[in-house]
């Protein structure tokens, strides 16, 4: 991030619109504004946090001009606004936040609510500029906001990092700028996952499939098994059958029992064709019971109309006065005794008390339609029943048919079989063994179509189930995924973190040290900088001892600016560094090693100098680094700064 | 010397795919909450990508 320029309106002193242009260049990275005390320079510094980060300001009352507010009218509105355009990663942005207020009665201003503070616009390589949707999160990748606070500081509060007690300032410090957070962070975050996925995924995870699976290759199995047996039998009846047409066949050429045969055939036709008659007979009746739910929903249809008699003799409904009578009074205005009323007489008011109890036509249609259906259902349900009684008494029929039927042929192949011919009594024996393996092989053919449809149902069921615990499964399976991808990358964070933060500690250390060695007069003295494990930043003088508590609020200010910069440069952080009065609490030679050193350790470097900070050899290093330059004047009459640029 | 996100990134070289790609996502969501000190949504969104990434592994498995 380098900054291009800040445009100010009506900000604090700077009164309508007043621009900065910030040095870009790589050699003249540096921006100097000169200001003395109450100029400005701290109103600058805070405009820069406020405008990226929403920072330092209350209310709109503690930033907006008094000069602005001044002059406008009661009521009018007034808005303070800063720019601030900058470039990043090969992309413009121009950061722009304004607060809007409204002149009071008394004087002060009272903020507008609803309006949009923060706006951060791109302009990418294409040109074409472009509104970002997430501007808050979009700065925070840019810089972030707590990081921020080490690019842009006071000068005269930086010793922080330099006391003793604020080894957990320098470990934040750098977890922050070093992105160590973001990876602390994703770590924890990811472990949370892993954790909640699990015990969602314990949830989901029954072996409910494994058990439907097996349970459904033992049905198929069964179904294939049973499936077989019937055919067999199918075949084995088919062979029966023809040895007994065969038997039959050759009993009819005996003579002797030619007759009888005959009547056996007949007989035997008559029965299939009774056989036939009971199973229609019987899937009728079957038929008629499914579809005779209404005469079994006749006590409950008695019950509506009774409620429904009970009602109408209460006078509950329909009321005895309909509503499109009352209407027609209340609109002809004139009572039912031919007397005239109008409306807010007591006829009127009476009428109208009255249609609020009326029965509303279609209320009473729906009435007397559903007393209408009711009585139907009762009658279709006494036509069921009828007719069912007319079905079982033809399925008794057919039974009964059957059972004289087979009588009859009983009677005949007891005859046949006592027949003259050895042979044609053989061949009556046989079809009476044929026909009983017949009856045997039927029963069971039955009971296996039986067993066939109940392994069939099961199947379906366990089918519908398989697909229901697939979903689940997929689920399970999903979730094992998701808990695995959680808990590897939380580890491999762990251990890259673990790895980065020890190596960058000691990149750190060894720039910090180079730096302050550079910016320090005493840098032979001190002959060492440590930043230790426990992240305490330590000096330590030539005869090896510790020398941070000796240091002066100067050094202490040295050594705090030498471990930013290290920071950053280690971080390869490209953000402006930013300080406002720095060398205030400095000596002449650590103010002309800084000046010195500093521009080529940061990209962009901005000063906000008082005149007496900055002077002599001091303003003698900087000069070749200076880009651009500024002048803060306060105007005592107006209590307004004007912001000059200098050659 | 690398950006600190390559030098970041360069330390997960190495790993499976999917772990990478789920840690490039999620490191992107950390820094966009980075600001926040107590961040809400941020679950959500690793939630997302954990789900994202986790269905594309199965499918690039039940395609090999």
């Amino acid at each position: 991030m380098r900054i291009e320029r800040v445009d100010l309106f009506n900000f604090r002193q700077y009164f309508g619109n007043q621009r900065l242009r910030f040095s870009r260049h790589d050699e003249q990275n540096v921006t100097i504004i000169h200001g003395v005390n109450g100029a400005g320079k701290t109103s600058l510094f805070l405009a820069l946090n406020w405008c990226l980060y929403g920072e330092g300001v209350d209310n709109i009352g503690q930033i907006i001009s008094k000069e602005a507010v001044s002059r406008a009218q009661i009521s009018e509105i007034v808005e303070t606004r800063v720019d601030i355009t900058f470039h990043h990663a090969n992309k413009r942005y121009t950061a722009s936040r304004k607060l809007i207020g409204q002149k009071q009665a008394n004087g002060k201003i009272l903020e507008a609510k609803n309006t949009i503070e923060f706006v951060l616009m791109r302009t990418p390589s294409s040109g074409i500029m472009e509104r970002v949707d997430n501007p808050i999160g979009t700065m925070n990748t840019i810089l972030p906001a707590n990081v921020r606070t080490y690019f842009f500081f006071d000068g005269e509060k930086i010793d922080n990092f330099a006391r003793p007690e604020q080894a957990t300032e320098v470990e934040k410090a750098i977890y922050q700028v070093l992105d160590l957070e973001t990876l602390t962070r994703a770590m924890r975050h990811l472990q949370k996952a892993a954790q909640d996925l699990r015990a969602q995924l314990k949830q989901v995870s029954t072996g409910e499939l494994q058990k439907l699976v097996e349970e459904d290759e033992q049905a198929r199995a069964r179904d294939t098994q049973l499936h077989e047996r019937r055919e067999a039998l199918k075949r084995e009846n088919t062979e029966i059958q023809r040895h007994l047409d065969d038997v039959n066949k050759r009993l009819h050429d005996f003579e002797s029992v030619q007759e009888l045969q005959r009547l056996y055939n007949q007989y035997t036709r008559e029965i299939e064709f009774a056989q036939q008659g009971l199973e229609k007979a019987v899937r009728t009746v079957r038929d008629s019971v499914s579809g005779s739910y209404v005469r079994l929903s006749s006590p409950s249809i008695d019950a509506a109309l009774a409620l429904l008699e009970e009602k109408r003799q209460r006078g509950e409904i329909p009321s005895n006065i309909r509503e499109q009578f009352i209407q027609d009074l209340l609109t002809r205005q004139i009572c039912v005794c031919g007397r005239p009323f109008e409306e807010h007489d007591d006829a009127f008011r009476h009428l109208t008390q009255l249609l609020k109890t009326a029965t509303p036509t279609s209320l009473e249609d729906d009435i007397i339609d559903t007393t209408g259906r009711l009585r139907g259902l009762l009658d279709m349900g006494s036509k069921q029943a009828l007719e069912l009684n007319a079905r079982m008494a033809e399925q008794v029929d057919w039974h009964d048919r059957i059972t004289s039927l087979t009588a009859q042929r009983d009677d005949v192949d007891r005859q046949m079989k006592h027949a003259d011919e050895q042979e044609a009594r053989e061949l009556s024996r046989q079809r009476e063994e044929f026909t009983d393996d017949l009856s045997t092989n039927l029963v069971a053919q039955g009971r296996v179509e039986a067993d066939l449809e109940s392994v069939r149902a099961r199947i379906k069921e366990l089918e519908r189930q398989i697909e229901q615990a697939k979903k689940s499964d997929k689920r399970a399976r999903l979730l094992s995924r998701k808990v695995e991808l959680a808990q590897k990358a939380a580890d491999k964070i762990d251990e890259v973190h673990g790895t980065f933060a020890i190596n960058k500690r000691v990149e750190i250390e060894q720039e910090t040290r180079r730096i302050f060695h550079l910016l320090a007069w005493k840098g032979e003295h001190f002959q060492e900088v440590r930043l230790t494990e426990d992240y305490q930043l330590e000096v330590i003088d030539r005869y090896g001892l510790p020398a941070r508590p000796e240091l002066s609020a100067g050094e202490r200010q040295v050594l705090s600016l030498s471990f930013i910069t290290a920071m950053a440069m280690v971080a390869q952080r490209e953000a402006p560094l930013i300080m406002d009065t720095p060398f205030g609490r400095l000596s002449s030679a650590h103010r002309e090693a800084i000046t010195y050193n500093l521009p080529m350790l940061a990209p962009q470097l901005v000063l906000f100098v008082t005149d007496e900070e900055l002077r002599d050899k001091a303003l003698e290093n900087l000069k070749p680094r200076i880009g651009a330059e500024y002048r803060l004047h306060f105007n005592a009459n107006t209590s307004c700064t004007t912001i000059e640029e200098m050659n | 010397m690398a950006s600190l996100q390559t030098q970041i990134a360069n330390l997960f070289d190495g790993i499976e795919p999917d772990l990478l790609d789920l840690v490039t996502r999620v490191l992107e969501i950390e820094k966009e909450f980075l600001h926040l000190e107590r961040p809400h949504g941020v679950m959500e969104k690793i939630e997302e990508a954990l789900d994202m990434v986790a269905q594309a592994s199965i499918k690039n498995e039940a395609r090999s």
